[in-house]
């Protein structure tokens, strides 16, 4: 590459991202919010969690890291503060290291906000190392491959801990950023009939549509607008409405450039023909 | 003896969890729990040799004169958690959590965050109508970024049918060959590490 | 704005720097975002399993099956003397033989059968014409990309226009993924902005 294409590579890039800034700034600085339409796996993770008897339990897993938190946190407030408003009791994992500390955090200022006690209607036990071994061990016992929680009280003198295996609870709900919803299909759902519901980071959506369709996940909330759907049915504020219009911003950005970027291709190859 | 304590170990363990995986789902039998534990003891032990790995490479580096402040600050941190963590535990409002929520989470989401702009540089270079393939891989790309922006359904009222419809059946049926195809891999897989086929993780090659 | 909320906006600005290309601030933020995360991991490994599932059960309540636990862990120390490296093969095979052995019920009853059966039963789910035509996109659409993933023989004719229409069907996998994946990567930014703007700066209400 001759010079003169490395300077013109660099100033194209350099307006790329000066383009991606700039969409999501002015998307973020104008106040106006788009209505979101609720789709087809929004509407089935609410319709579960609202037909759910009030006073059961459910476990949640917190399989994500920090480096997708932005996207996951208003998936997870919404999906919890559903929960605890319909007075779901969360028994709360994690099976990444980093997800247990966003967890911890997360659930503990949702269940303070809704005025529910720790260790009666909400507990968090933190991470365990090697997925597949936590969600086998935990079809046998919670409280085996959990025997103490997060900050390091005795599971057993929970109250919320009298369940202690996958038939007391409704379902998993796994919100996650990666490959791990699988191994609670894999291991959870077809050795204990565990219900496995998810929340995942929107790159991770298709990826899962086959297990919906087949019946082994029972719905898949998915990213950003995901959350902001969910926020709309539940008339709630975890940061997913409020980011709508910088995302259709973003969005027509792309669209803009690979327009550009297919008709200076169409042009180029027109010259050499 | 250096193959064949390591070939049997595995068979054992895998034949044992094999069979537990018909063992009734309310029974309790001491034997899944014990298996469980090693299991995941051992994955442990294995998390703490990398740590110990990592710093001893590091500090290598810096006694050889490379990068001695960048080395020394990956050591820092990694010191710096576990002594926050002496202080005052994981407790809600302590160090250690204070440390990873506003400095290590912020920082590793703004890495991942940095992917967008890429994303964006990447679509212009990289998705181009050359043949019949990037043609539809261009356009159901385009049809999912306009039809999932909140505001596409302004644009036209279908876009959530019909991507749900994309995603149920075209897209479904391609993921799912490549599931099953993954599937049957993985089960060869097991296969030869239970029989002690496979024994590269031995640095066999 | 407090220095909590300072201190984390300028580390993601740091982080951000990379933009512009390489330089000290951004390095010195990796390497110590790389050493918090490593510290981090070793903090919550070891008191959640070292000290949870090892140490309390095996010195504080008894349970001398895990003294089994505790011997192959530690072996997986001996990867640091190269004489006695091999041991450490032995913690390595009891871990990959669980994992092979808890699999391959795994995978053949949850990737292949299940997938396979769904393949099946859109048919009878079937009520309408575009039902059926769907079902007939499904089946159609998981054929051939196995088709193209089966690399056994050499290629017929018909399995070349089989295996390019499977190709055609990955790519609509594709082109959903990578429109999905530009929303997920646009939503982090998203985030990180945000903090930036409203939390540190005020200037969004």
């Amino acid at each position: 590459m001759s010079d003169t294409q490395t300077r013109r590579a660099q100033k194209t890039r350099r307006l790329i991202f000066s383009g991606v800034f700039l969409s999501i700034t002015i998307g973020l600085l104008l106040p106006f919010q788009p209505e979101v339409t609720p789709s087809v796996g929004t509407k089935s993770m609410f319709s579960f969690i609202e037909n759910i008897k009030p006073g059961s339990t459910i476990l949640i897993s917190f399989d994500h890291e920090s480096a997708s938190f932005p996207e996951m946190k208003p998936l997870a407030i919404a999906v919890v503060s559903h929960l605890l408003k319909r007075d779901v009791k969360i028994i709360a994992i994690s099976l990444f290291p980093e997800g247990a500390g966003l967890g911890a955090s997360l659930l503990r200022r949702l269940g303070e906000e809704n005025k529910k006690t720790y260790g009666t209607d909400f507990v968090f036990l933190g991470f365990k190392p090697e997925p597949r071994a936590t969600i086998l061990g935990m079809g046998k016992s919670f409280s085996f491959v959990f025997p103490f929680d997060f900050y390091g009280t005795k599971t057993s003198d929970l109250p919320i801990m009298s369940a202690d295996r996958y038939s007391d609870v409704v379902g998993v709900i796994t919100i996650a950023d990666g490959s791990y919803p699988s191994h609670w299909i894999e291991y959870g759902a077809a050795k204990y009939e565990l219900i496995v519901l998810s929340a995942l980071a929107a790159s991770m959506v298709t990826s899962y549509d086959p297990y919906v369709t087949s019946g082994q996940l029972h719905s898949i909330l998915g990213g950003l607008r995901g959350a902001a759907e969910y926020e709309s049915l539940l008339n709630v504020d975890g940061g997913g409405s409020r980011a709508m219009l910088a995302q259709t911003a973003a969005h027509i950005f792309i669209v803009l450039i690979l327009i550009v970027g297919n008709i200076s291709y169409l042009r180029s190859r027109k010259k050499k023909v | 003896m250096r193959k064949f304590l390591p070939i049997s170990v595995s068979f054992v363990f895998g034949v044992l969890m094999f069979a537990l995986w018909f063992e009734d789902s309310e029974s309790r039998s001491m034997l899944h729990f014990t298996l469980i534990d090693y299991w995941q003891i051992i994955f442990a032990f294995g998390l703490l040799v990398g740590v110990v790995s990592f710093i001893s490479v590091a500090s290598r580096k810096i006694s050889r004169g490379e990068e001695p402040f960048y080395n020394g600050v990956l050591i820092f941190g990694a010191l710096l958690m576990p002594t926050l963590a002496m202080i005052d535990g994981l407790q809600p409002n302590s160090y250690f959590q204070w440390m990873f929520e506003n400095v290590q989470a912020p920082m590793q989401s703004s890495v991942f965050a940095l992917l967008a702009f890429f994303v964006a540089s990447a679509a212009f270079r990289g998705f181009r109508a050359r043949n019949a393939q990037s043609i539809i891989l261009l356009l159901v790309a385009l049809i999912v970024i306009i039809g999932r922006a909140p505001m596409g359904e302004f644009v036209w009222g279908g876009f959530d049918e019909l991507i749900q419809w994309i995603r149920d059946f075209p897209s479904t049926s391609a993921k799912r060959a490549v599931l099953i195809g993954i599937g049957l891999g993985s089960v060869t897989t097991s296969l030869r590490v239970i029989f002690g086929v496979e024994r590269t993780y031995l640095g066999e090659r | 704005m407090d220095i909590t909320t300072t201190i984390s906006a300028l580390l993601t600005l740091a982080v951000f720097s990379f933009l512009y290309g390489d330089n000290p601030v951004y390095k010195f933020a990796e390497r110590l975002l790389v050493g918090l995360a490593v510290g981090y991991a070793l903090v919550i490994n070891w008191q959640q399993t070292i000290i949870d599932r090892l140490y309390t059960p095996l010195f504080i309540d008894g349970r001398l099956a895990l003294v089994v636990a505790l011997v192959l862990g530690l072996l997986m120390f001996s990867r640091f003397k190269r004489s006695w490296a091999w041991l450490s093969g032995i913690p390595l095979a009891a871990m990959i033989g669980a994992g092979a052995g808890a699999a391959l019920p795994a995978m053949l009853e949850a990737r292949i059968f299940k997938q396979l059966s769904a393949t099946v039963a859109v048919f009878h789910d079937a009520s309408g014409a575009f039902e059926m035509f769907s079902a007939i996109v499904l089946l159609v659409g998981f054929v051939t990309t196995l088709g193209y993933f089966y690399f056994g023989v050499h290629r017929s004719n018909a399995l070349a226009v089989s295996s390019k229409i499977g190709s055609y069907f990955l790519m609509i996998f594709f082109g959903a993924t990578f429109g999905y994946t530009v929303m997920s990567r646009m939503s982090i930014l998203i985030g990180r902005l945000d903090f930036l703007m409203r939390d540190w700066l005020g200037v969004i209400g």
